[in-house]
């Protein structure tokens, strides 16, 4: 399951900044893209665990929710 | 000082009930310790005086006409400053939001109201309770009152230094990856992030929607069970309220420990450790040992997962819930808060799913845990109170180094990621004199089970009496 995921160029990441149409001077857009890398690298730790036969579940499946 | 200050629900409820003590006299015993303790301790944002006395005197007529609600009957409270109150500032903590007056009462307000129960004020809060350790650039800190220099924790900081301070004995919390435990944990409270669905959220700024809960910080194991009668039972207009009949969460307080089995994770959780805190930890769990619990080793590796699923959680859900609002008013944000949520922006579905899978595995890896006990007992956090120097950075604990806001997560997230009952609970001191914590977990809506192992320690030590000298 392990793979090695290619880090966020800036070019990719100003490109896709400005689809989301988060705007700032250069230096608050290198503060984010500091920050944006840092939180792609953790989230791409759940990638390191074998999931096989699990299915996304937004909540514990034991609970009984709803209106 | 009053001889009303630092009193429990409990203790007050009694001299109430019985007439030695008015519903006023308590407001008044409040308010001027308000007046004492708040240039030390910033515990609020907004403070209602004047709706306080008013409430207090009617709870006071109501008594007195023989129309005795129960045990929050005159009982004043603080609430973070996200819950929603009808013409009250609402901030969440934001310069965005001064000025925001609700036109209703989120429902956990509501509850309080009914009981006749009434507020002194909102708390402070980090923005958008996005930040475990209660700073807030705009408000500033909430000093804790065990250290003023001290980190209360957050994001329930002024909650936590309101009720430690002696200004209520019980405050409303918030918790997405502990922030009900920590300001818990670092203030010598006793706080309970309650099961996922068992309190309603309707009326509750959102951080995360699948990670947010609301609960109580009190003095004793004993007050939250009364707060909890109050505040538990389903709502239709919050989605994921829980469906199931009240409980009453005194009934069987006093029923002791002997025969519980309670889980003590053998790996990961003692990998970062402050010795004092281990060490009486340690002590809090022998003690239960000694009251009759059955101790048991366990391995849970579902523990270290959280800090790879929390961040994505809570920043994706936060994104959705802010995106609009963040393009357009993102200046009045805190700029780190701002980032941290536009970052969320840029998490794939891919890794979001993956994600929830990872989420379902650690709900099955628990619930398997928790056929073999009926409590997980760990610490709360892995290290006393930080310097509010420290701030966002890294520091070491136990030999490692590692950024504050991973360290003050590490223990509680998982079991908002999984929405397991969890109570933080004082066992000791450092040398240095601040309160340390041992946390206890139950299985999905065991939280009366929980109040009863907290209660039964709280029987046979005295840390959560303790009160600050500041």
């Amino acid at each position: 399951m392990t793979e090695q995921r290619p880090e966020m160029s800036k070019e990719a990441f100003l490109n896709m900044a400005a689809q989301l149409g988060l705007e700032g001077d250069n230096e608050r857009m290198q503060t984010l893209f500091e920050e944006t890398k840092g939180s792609l690298a953790r989230a791409a730790g759940v990638f390191e665990i074998d999931t096989t036969g699990y299915a996304p579940s937004p909540i514990n499946p034991q609970f009984e929710v709803g209106a | 000082m009053s001889d009303l200050d630092g009193r429990t629900i409990a203790e007050l409820a009694a001299l109430i009930g019985s007439k030695q003590v008015s519903p006023v006299e308590v407001a008044e015993a409040s308010l001027r310790k308000v007046e004492e303790t708040e240039p030390k301790l910033h515990s609020f944002i907004t403070l209602t005086a004047d709706q306080a006395m008013a409430a207090a005197k009617q709870a006071e007529v109501e008594i007195a006409a023989g129309r005795y609600k129960g045990p929050l009957h005159g009982i004043p409270f603080v609430s973070k400053d996200l819950f929603w109150t009808k013409g009250v500032q609402t901030t969440s903590g934001s310069q965005a939001d001064l000025g925001f007056l609700p036109d209703e009462d989120s429902t956990v307000v509501a509850r309080l109201q009914d009981a006749g129960a009434y507020s002194l004020g909102k708390t402070n809060m980090s923005e958008w309770a996005f930040s475990i350790t209660g700073y807030n650039s705009y408000f500033g800190w909430s000093n804790n009152p065990w250290g003023l220099d001290r980190m209360s924790a957050g994001s329930s900081s002024g909650t936590g230094t309101a009720v430690s301070g002696g200004v209520a004995p019980m405050g409303l919390g918030t918790d997405t990856g502990g922030s009900i435990r920590a300001p818990a944990a670092n203030c010598g409270l006793t706080g309970l992030k309650p099961t996922y669905g068992l309190v309603s959220r309707y009326g509750v700024t959102p951080l995360s929607w699948s990670l947010d809960h609301a609960g109580p910080l009190c003095h004793s194991a004993e007050d939250v069970a009364l707060t909890m009668n109050v505040l538990a039972g389903h709502d239709p207009r919050d989605p994921y309220s829980a469906k199931r009949e009240a409980v009453d969460h005194t009934r069987g307080l006093n029923d002791g420990v002997k025969g519980l089995r309670i889980g003590v994770p053998t790996d990961y959780v003692w990998d970062v450790m402050d010795p004092e805190v281990e060490a009486s930890v340690r002590e809090a769990i022998a003690e239960l040992g000694r009251l009759g619990a059955i101790i048991v080793d366990v391995s849970l590796p579902a523990l270290e997962w959280a800090s790879r699923m929390g961040g994505t959680l809570t920043s994706t859900e936060a994104a959705a819930y802010h995106g609009a609002r963040i393009r357009r008013d993102g200046h009045l944000y805190d700029q780190r808060t701002r980032m941290r949520i536009e970052s969320g922006m840029f998490i794939s579905a891919e890794t979001y799913h993956q994600t929830q899978r990872v989420r379902a595995m650690a709900g099955q890896k628990l619930a398997e845990t928790f056929q073999q006990v009926d409590l997980l007992a760990t610490p709360t956090m892995p290290m006393p109170a930080l310097p509010q120097s420290v701030g966002v950075g890294i520091t070491e604990v136990g030999g490692k180094s590692l950024p504050s806001s991973a360290l003050m997560t590490r223990l509680t997230q998982i079991f908002n990621v999984n929405g397991h009952p969890a109570l933080s609970a004082p066992c000791g001191f450092s040398s240095d004199g601040l309160p340390l914590a041992l946390q206890l977990v139950g299985r999905p809506f065991e939280d009366a089970l929980v109040l009863r192992a907290a209660h039964a320690y709280q029987g046979a030590t005295d840390w959560h009496a303790r009160r600050p000298v500041f």
